[in-house]
Formats: C-alpha cells, sequence, structure tokens
C-alpha cells in the first residue's frame, strides 16, 4: 500500500496547558473518504484545526504528501493544497457569495482554472450562482454552509477536511449537504469529515476514527462500524 | 507578613523619607520640583485607577485636572474665595464634569473612549486658548474669562506665608504630601476592595461580569466621579501652589509624560504608579542638559516600555520575585 | 446664495482633507483593530519630505508627491516592523499598541522639530490663483485638493475591491482565521495595510499643509479630525469614512460660518457625541452580539 497522503502521528494538542488531543494518529491516504466521529466538545475540531495549523500541536508530528509539515502556519499549510472548511463557515461576512468564493482561490493565479473550479461548484451547488451578488451576511443558514463549502472547493486542494458540515441545519438542508458529500465523494476527492452524526457518516466512510475525550476510541471502516452497535452506544448514547 | 501590612510598611517607608526631604535638602528647587512629582504623583494614581483597574480607556484625566485647576482659581479670581475653600469646591467640580464624561461614554467600546476622551480635552483646550473677549479690564489690559492663552493669575495662595514666612513653600510641600497619602490610600482601597474586584471582572470578562449583575453603567460612573474628585483636587492645588494655571497643562507632552510615568511604573499595580512618576521625573531631571530631545526620549521610552515590559517596572519585578520565590522553595 | 456656495466650496476642500487622513486611519483599524496615534506624525513628514524635495533639493513638484508618498509608506512600514510585529500575539494589544504609537507619534513629532525648526514654513506644492464659481473665487489650491481627494478615495476603492491584496485586506478585516484558511499570510497584509495607510498620510500632509502652513504640530488637528470621522463612521468602516469625512467638513464649515472658527471643532464635537449616544458603534457600524 502507499504511503498515507496525511498522516498525524501521536499528536497532542491543549489550550493553555489543558490537553485537548492525547496521542492521537491517523492516516488518510489519496482518495479515501475519512471521517472522524464522536461527542461534541471531545476534540474532533481541535484536530482539524493543529492538521490545518491554525493551532500549534503540544507534541506529536504530521506529514502531508510525504513532507513533515508540523508547526506550519495556516497559510502555509493552505498552499500545500490542505483545505479547511471551518465549523461555524467563517465566512467573509461583509463580501459578496462571488467574494467568498474567489477567496477560495487566493492561492491559484490562473485564471483559466478559476473559471472552470466556479463551474464545477457552481454545477455541484446551483443555489451559489442564484446568490452570485449578495452579501454572505444576508443569506440563510444552509446557503451560508453552502458558500462555506463552495469556498472550500474553490481551493481545488489535494485534501479537504469538513468540519460538521450538517451542524446546526434543518433536516431537508442537511439531505442536500450529504448529496454534496456523497457527490464529492464520487468525483475521487480526498476527503476528511467530521460529524457527530454517526450513522449518516458511516455510510460514506472508507474509514473511521472515533474520538473520545480526546483519545481515539476506536478505528476502523464504515461497515465494521455498523455492524458494531455496541459502539456506538457506549460512545454516542445510541 | 500579608500583603495589606507589607503595603502599609512600603507606605510609612515613602512618607518618612518624603517627610525628611526638605529638612535634608533645604533647597527649593529640590522642594518645588518633590512637589510637582506629589502632584503629578496623585494624577497618575487616580488615572491608573480608571485605565489600569477598570479599563476604561479614558484620556481626559488632565481636562479633569485642569476642571480643578481652574475652578479654583476662577472662585479665587472672581469670588474672592479663600483657596482653602476653592479647592474642595474646584474637585467637587471636576467630578461633575467626570460624571458627564462618564454619561458621555457609557455605551461605548474602548478606542471609542479613548477618542472622545481625547477629543473632548482637545476642544477644552481650544476653547480656552482662543478666548480673547474682555470679561475683567485692569487699567493696563483686559483679561478673557478664562485666562485665554496665557491662563489665569494673582487669584491668592495658600496663605502659609503668613504663618511659616520663609518656609512656605515647605507648608506646601507637606499639604502635597498629605494629599498624595490620601489619594494613594483611596486607591489602594479601591484596589484592595469590593470596587475593585467589580473593575476586574467587568475588565476581564464584561460579558460575564454584567450577566452576574455587575452594572457597568454604575461603576464606570463610580470610577470616573471618584477619579476625578482626587484628580480634581490635585489641579486645585497645582493651581494654588504655583499661583497660577494656563492652557499648557492640557499638553499633549505633559499628556506624554504622565502616561510614561503609569506605563513605566506598570499599569493597573498599586506601587507602579508611584514607582513610575519617580523614576520618570528623576530621569527627566538628569536629562535637563539634553532638554531638546525630551520628548523624544519620552516617546521613545514609552514605545520600548509597551514593546518590552508591558508589565512596567513593578509588574516585572513582581513577578520575576514570584518566580524566584517558587524556583527556591 | 454667495455664502452658501462658499461654505459649500470650503466645506467640500476640508472634507476631501480629512477623508484622505481618516481612510488611512480606518483601514489599518479596520484589520488590525488598531488606533494609530503616530498618524498625525507620518502627515507631518509627508509635508516635510515633499517641502525638502522641492526646496531644499531643488526638484520638480511630482517629485516631492512621490517623496511623501514613500516617507509616508516606509515609516507606515517602520511601525509596523517594530512595534506591531512583536506586540500583535500578546495581551491588551489594542491598549498597549495605542500608547505606543502615541509614544512613537510624539518622538517623531520632536524629530521633525530638531530637523526642520519650530517656525511655520510655505508649503511649495500649492498653486496659487482662483476660479470663480457662481461669482464666488475659490482658490485652485482648494479645487486641487478637492479632485486629488476624490482620486485617492477612487484609486482606494479600486484597490480594496478590485485587486488580490485589497480582497486580501477586506478578508482579513472581516475574518481573519478564515483568511489564514485561504493561504492569505495575515502579517504581510498587516505592514501592506499600514505602508498603503502612511502613504495616504503622506499625501494628506501635503494637503493640510498647502491650505495652512508646515509646522512640527500640523499633524494634530488633521489627526484628531481623522479620529471624529472614523468613531462616526463607525471605527474600521472604509466607506463609512469617506462619506463622513464630507460629512463632517460641510458640518464644520457651516458652524465656522454661523458661529466662529472658535466654535467649529466644539460643535462638531457635540454632534459626535450625540452620534455616539444614538449609535455607539458610528453611523454605519453594526452592533456585534457579544457570546459569553
Amino acid at each position: 500500500m502507499s504511503d498515507p497522503l496525511l498522516s498525524v502521528c501521536q499528536v497532542f494538542a491543549g489550550y493553555t496547558g489543558r490537553d485537548v488531543l492525547r496521542d492521537i494518529s491517523l492516516d488518510v491516504h489519496e482518495g479515501a473518504f475519512v471521517s472522524v466521529i464522536g461527542p461534541n466538545g471531545h476534540g474532533k475540531s481541535t484536530l482539524l484545526k493543529c492538521i490545518s495549523g491554525l493551532l500549534r500541536t503540544g507534541g506529536g508530528s504530521i506529514r502531508f504528501s510525504g513532507d513533515d509539515v508540523t508547526g506550519l502556519a495556516a497559510p502555509a499549510m493552505a498552499a500545500r493544497g490542505l483545505v479547511h472548511v471551518p465549523q461555524g463557515d467563517m465566512l467573509f461576512a461583509d463580501m459578496t457569495v462571488q467574494e467568498n468564493l474567489m477567496m477560495g482561490a487566493y492561492l491559484t493565479s490562473d485564471r483559466a482554472v478559476i473559471r472552470r473550479r466556479l463551474d464545477e461548484v457552481h454545477a455541484i451547488l446551483p443555489r451559489l450562482a442564484d446568490r452570485r451578488q449578495q452579501l454572505a451576511r444576508t443569506l440563510s443558514g444552509g446557503e451560508r454552509r453552502m458558500v462555506a463549502i463552495g469556498r472550500g472547493l474553490m481551493a481545488g486542494g489535494r485534501l479537504t477536511m469538513f468540519d460538521e458540515p450538517s451542524l446546526g441545519l434543518a433536516p431537508v438542508i442537511i439531505d442536500q449537504i450529504y448529496d454534496v458529500m456523497t457527490r464529492l465523494r464520487e468525483s475521487g476527492r480526498t476527503i476528511v469529515l467530521v460529524e457527530e452524526n454517526a450513522m449518516r457518516a458511516a455510510r460514506q466512510s472508507d474509514r473511521m476514527y472515533l474520538l473520545d475525550n480526546g483519545a481515539m476510541a476506536w478505528q476502523g471502516n464504515g461497515e465494521e462500524f455498523l455492524a458494531r452497535p455496541e459502539v456506538i452506544r457506549s460512545y454516542l448514547g445510541g | 507578613m500579608t500583603a495589606f501590612r507589607r503595603d502599609l510598611a512600603i507606605g510609612v517607608v515613602l512618607v518618612a523619607i518624603a517627610a525628611a526631604v526638605p529638612f535634608l535638602f533645604p533647597v527649593r528647587y529640590v522642594i518645588t520640583q518633590m512637589t510637582l512629582l506629589f502632584i503629578y504623583a496623585i494624577v497618575v494614581t487616580q488615572w491608573n485607577l480608571v485605565l489600569g483597574v477598570a479599563g476604561i480607556f479614558s484620556l481626559a484625566q488632565m481636562a479633569l485636572f485642569a476642571c480643578g485647576a481652574y475652578a479654583t482659581a476662577m472662585l479665587g479670581l472672581y469670588l474672592d474665595w479663600s483657596l482653602w475653600a476653592a479647592m474642595p469646591a474646584g474637585a467637587v467640580i471636576a467630578v461633575v464634569a467626570g460624571l458627564l464624561v462618564g454619561l458621555a461614554c457609557l455605551r461605548l467600546k474602548g478606542p471609542y473612549v479613548a477618542l472622545l476622551t481625547l477629543a473632548l480635552a482637545q476642544v477644552a483646550y481650544l476653547v480656552i486658548i482662543t478666548d480673547t473677549d474682555c470679561f475683567i479690564r485692569t487699567e493696563t489690559r483686559c483679561e478673557p474669562f478664562t485666562g485665554g492663552a496665557s491662563g489665569l493669575r494673582r487669584f491668592g495662595d495658600l496663605g502659609l506665608r503668613e504663618w511659616l514666612g520663609r518656609d512656605w513653600i515647605i507648608g506646601n510641600y507637606f499639604v502635597g504630601l498629605g494629599l498624595l497619602v490620601a489619594a494613594m490610600t483611596f486607591s489602594v482601597a479601591v484596589v484592595k476592595g469590593p470596587l475593585g474586584l467589580a473593575f476586574r471582572a467587568l475588565r476581564d470578562n464584561l460579558g460575564y461580569a454584567r450577566s452576574r449583575g455587575i452594572s457597568q453603567f454604575k461603576y464606570q460612573l463610580v470610577v470616573f466621579a471618584l477619579s476625578a474628585f482626587f484628580t480634581g483636587l490635585a489641579g486645585a492645588f497645582y493651581a494654588a501652589h504655583f499661583k497660577s494655571v494656563g492652557p499648557t497643562i492640557f499638553s499633549f507632552s505633559l499628556l506624554l509624560l504622565l502616561l510614561a510615568m503609569i506605563v513605566v511604573g506598570g499599569l493597573g499595580t498599586i506601587w507602579g504608579p508611584i514607582v513610575g512618576a519617580t523614576l520618570v521625573m528623576f530621569a527627566d531631571e538628569g536629562l535637563r542638559e539634553v532638554q531638546d530631545f525630551r520628548t523624544l526620549g519620552l516617546g521613545l521610552t514609552l514605545a520600548l516600555f509597551v514593546l518590552l515590559l508591558p508589565d512596567g517596572l513593578t509588574g516585572t519585578a513582581s513577578r520575576l520575585l514570584a518566580r524566584w520565590r517558587g524556583s527556591g522553595s | 446664495m454667495e455664502v452658501i456656495v462658499q461654505v459649500i466650496a470650503s466645506g467640500l476642500t476640508l472634507g476631501a482633507m480629512y477623508a484622505v487622513a481618516a481612510v488611512g486611519l480606518a483601514l489599518v483599524y479596520g484589520a488590525l483593530g488598531m488606533l494609530n496615534i503616530a498618524h498625525g506624525a507620518i502627515l507631518t513628514f509627508g509635508g516635510y519630505a515633499a517641502f525638502y524635495v522641492i526646496t531644499s533639493l531643488g526638484l520638480p513638484m511630482v517629485a516631492g508627491v512621490a517623496a511623501a508618498v514613500v516617507v509616508g509608506a516606509l515609516l507606515g512600514l517602520a511601525i509596523y516592523v517594530v512595534l506591531v510585529h512583536g506586540m500583535l500575539s500578546a495581551p491588551a494589544f489594542e491598549t498597549n499598541i495605542f500608547i505606543a504609537t502615541f509614544g512613537i507619534g510624539m518622538a517623531l513629532e520632536n524629530v521633525v522639530l530638531k530637523l526642520f525648526g519650530a517656525y511655520p514654513a510655505a508649503q511649495p506644492l500649492a498653486f496659487d490663483g482662483a476660479v470663480a464659481v457662481f461669482d464666488v473665487f475659490i482658490p485652485v489650491r482648494n479645487i486641487v485638493i478637492l479632485v486629488a481627494g476624490i482620486l485617492l478615495m477612487v484609486a482606494t476603492a479600486w484597490l480594496l475591491t478590485r485587486t488580490q491584496t485589497g480582497n486580501a485586506i477586506r478578508a482579513t478585516a472581516q475574518n481573519r482565521a478564515a483568511a489564514e484558511l485561504m493561504g492569505v499570510r495575515v502579517r504581510w497584509i498587516y505592514a501592506q495595510v499600514l505602508a498603503i495607510s502612511g502613504a495616504l498620510a503622506g499625501v494628506s500632509g501635503i494637503m493640510v499643509s498647502s491650505l495652512t502652513n508646515l509646522s512640527p504640530t500640523m499633524g494634530g488637528d488633521p489627526m484628531l479630525k481623522a479620529f471624529i470621522v472614523c468613531v462616526v463612521a463607525g471605527l474600521g468602516n472604509v466607506y463609512g469614512a469617506m462619506i463622513a469625512a464630507i460629512a463632517l467638513g460641510l458640518v464644520e464649515s457651516t458652524a465656522q460660518y454661523l458661529l466662529g472658527v472658535r466654535f467649529g471643532l466644539a460643535t462638531l464635537l457635540v454632534l459626535v457625541i450625540l452620534t455616539l449616544i444614538w449609535r455607539p458603534h458610528g453611523l454605519f457600524g453594526r452592533t456585534q452580539v457579544q457570546r459569553l
């Protein structure tokens, strides 16, 4: 088997001394759909922030595409093709939908490439094409989420991480978001998905990691997970 | 030894030293400069309460000082009040002004407060220096109500000359020292008391403090008013001691000097303002030779301290001390 | 009628001048959350740089403008390198940078005093003559200031909305962490913002001194006005600052005409306080919901 695209090895992290992550290891292979599940507040977002360079790790190493990238800052990670679609969208509120999408392609200078990605994003998320000139702050929650996802896709990264893309949305919208996830998976992209709703994630995932209280509690593939109801019950309360 | 006893001991030693100065160095210049130091130290301890303890970024402190000074001068000049009566009246007027400033800034956040208070002080300055309308006419010339650019004079003094003769200046010195001790006692009481706790809560986490029932409205006003009292009193004493008051007390370079005192000593600490005032004052004296570069030196000192020692000398010293004790045990 | 034209003309000139100074401040506050009190001193340096290049070196006026821009930008950059870079991640940045730039501003003013002396000098980069508008003679230099101000505003708006750097500046101001995730090197953006703001201050130094005179303390008054403009607009709001600057210029010239020069600023300030009591985050500012 080839080397993984992303390899997190024994990472520790915390805010002001208290460990939020303890001894976390995780591999993501090219083209895989990996999900990280677990209850809220158990370090899933922190893990993504450590990988994307928004937070410094307090020990351990991270390798991306064969290079040691431990301690690199977020812009440097973005330049290497690692995309992080953060929780809570973090849109540029006073920019239009179009401008937000263009910020996603900030590091790409080839106009033709940007044009092609924009068409792709509009094909996957047609609502964004209608809302082009609208300010991000005036969008509905579901539309905001779509802008955040679209902005992430505009980077054309080698690996895209989504932090709870279904959080706080109406069930109908959640279905739409998951349709998008399915399309991205089918297009062969490498994806890391953080999700609280394990059952939804399990249906998509090539590999799943269960994060409990800052430590890795279980890992396996989607079918294994679905076949082990006791895991679900003990960690996620049924 | 408790922190309170330690602070008390430091205070007593400092007062004893200060009380000995006029007898050890009976030089008029030294005594005058020391008296000025006391005045500045009062302003700085009170400003520190607003800035460092309550976390309200007001730059109107010298305007409140000016309120006290001008009010005292005017009461003496126009109403023939004794300055002993005019001084507390000036302080009360400064409190009223402080309340007004507090009300205007009530709903504003940090930087807005800074800019608004700076602008208020600047407006007061401009209104005074452009004042040329005759209010009273003497034989030689006419005096505008606020004294205009040249300021107010001949409004009396503390009257210690009749009592102490040539030593009146030493009398003034001890009045200044007494005021400083009162202001210092007050600020320690604020920092250590329940008021200080509320201020700290408001500064550190506004939202949480509010939700616990600490009213920003009330406490901001209390800070402004209380600190304005001693600041105004310092201004009043300034006018009485120098027997003149002019618009130079609004100048940016004086603001710079006072801010440097707080920052060098340590913003938000108890002894910082006193330490800072003393050090900056002495350094300023020592550099009298190169006075042309005074502002340059002060400005750079201020910037360097904020950059390298943001806790000031006392803050850094107590941190080092704590670390040394920690490693020793 | 003549009076109205006069008041409007002088109000627009003042407004254009304040706008150029205020936009720089607003850009810096918007991106970094810092009040740059050294802005006035940079403005003074810009005015004197043009003076030095034209009067002492005998170079043409264009070189004077270029000198003001370059000196302003370099000073802005220096403030980033010396102060901001080291203080950004330290606690109480907003308060500390305010104090530090106050110190630096005073120091810079002292340097100008040492280099050029305390006596006011005339700005050589100024235009003489007057043009009649509705039978009112308006000095050419006022018109030049107005035109230059408008051009600079258009250029700033173009930079912010049509260039990659401008997009990155706006993105950083709106959400720093998200901008970093897009690959924006935020600290480099901060340095650029301070340089741009410094360049604008340099040019506004020429404008201010061509109306009055060059003096080491000339930066104080326009900076205070620029701050008032920013406060009224809502700190960090660049377009709001442009509008507020013009509005305040008109209000000030009206107040000066009706109440005399002495109370122009006082009136302005009363209006500002009333505005802030009515809207604590400025006219164009939004109230932020605070999360606990």
